[in-house]
């Protein structure tokens, strides 16, 4: 089954409770740094 | 500018339920409202006619007590109010829910717009105002989210993926407007108690329209519902993840890799 990860400013946001893996921060500036993480280390490409 | 919006009665969002032996949604022992996107679109045509004049007519298929309904649109604006209802337009689908409708608009000519919400709250096929436009022969612009004349034209805003686009077309012409579009007024509270006390509703039944049993109502639907199941999300870890930022891009990343 895939993994849900939700990134939310909201710590009561909704979709925290359909999440796998809940981060409460700013997806703007996490999700290019994760990005970024996987591609310098030549992510899996899935 | 004559105007039609077509406005839907549904039960409110949050007492939607299906009966799954039927396979219909319980329309008994709910509360009602009128469905939201059909607000917006009632909302649209209340600011045309102020800017181009004219005479907006909202009308519904559906049992008696709909009436309240059509008078709450009259009290928020609306000059006038049309009922179609008729034992034999009952469990009507879309295909027969639209023919009636168009054979309701036709009733109100000459008209020069008709305007729809995108969907119902409920049954959410989208179908019923291409439908209706089918019926009546008249072109159908979707994803509305702003109307105005341009000239003799209608020019229209349709919300587009990644952007937008701007269409004008030739009348007579149906609208479907985006839920959320606008912010429906309020009903005026003078309005209103003229709506409740004076206002008189036309009623259509079948023996106005003159529709053959077979064409209409449960009798004259083509969709057979075959199958109703629950759509339950599954089960989430919910775990959150803490600590300093270059921390959760690390358990982030490890995450993605696993």
């Amino acid at each position: 089954m895939e993994t849900v990860v939700a990134v939310n400013s909201d710590p009561n946001a909704e979709i925290f409770k359909h999440a796998d893996y809940c981060v409460v921060g700013d997806a703007k500036k996490l999700v290019p740094k994760v990005v970024s993480e996987l591609g310098a280390s030549g992510g899996s490409g899935q | 500018m004559n105007i039609v919006v077509c406005i839907k009665v549904t039960p409110k969002i949050e007492q939607i339920k299906f009966d799954e032996v039927k396979k219909t949604i319980v329309r008994e022992g709910v509360e009602n409202e009128i469905n939201d996107a059909d607000k917006n679109a009632l909302e649209a045509a209340l600011k045309l006619k102020e800017s181009a004049g004219g005479k907006v007519t909202v009308l519904s298929m559906g049992p008696p007590s709909f009436e309240s309904f059509l008078k709450l649109a009259v009290a928020m604006g609306a000059d006038d109010a049309v009922l179609l209802s008729d034992r034999a337009f009952g469990g009507a689908d879309t295909f027969a829910t639209s023919r009636v409708l168009a054979a309701g608009i036709e009733r109100l000519k000459p008209f020069d717009l008709v305007m729809c919400g995108e969907a119902s709250s409920d049954g959410s096929t989208e179908q019923v105002p291409p439908s209706i436009a089918g019926w009546l022969g008249i072109p159908h612009v979707s994803y509305v989210s702003e109307i105005g004349m341009s000239g003799e034209k209608l020019r229209a805003r349709r919300e587009i993926t990644d952007g937008h686009e701007v269409v004008e077309v030739t009348l007579p012409v149906l609208a479907s407007v985006q839920l959320g579009c606008n912010s429906p007024r309020f009903p005026d509270f003078r309005r209103k108690r003229w709506a409740d006390k004076e206002f008189k509703l036309r009623v259509l039944t079948n023996q106005d329209l003159a529709f053959a049993p077979s064409d209409v109502g449960l009798e004259g639907s083509r969709t057979e519902v075959t199958g109703l199941s629950r759509m339950r999300s599954p089960e989430r870890r919910k775990e959150f993840i803490q600590g300093t930022e270059d921390e959760v891009v690390r358990r982030l990343v490890e995450i993605v890799r696993s």
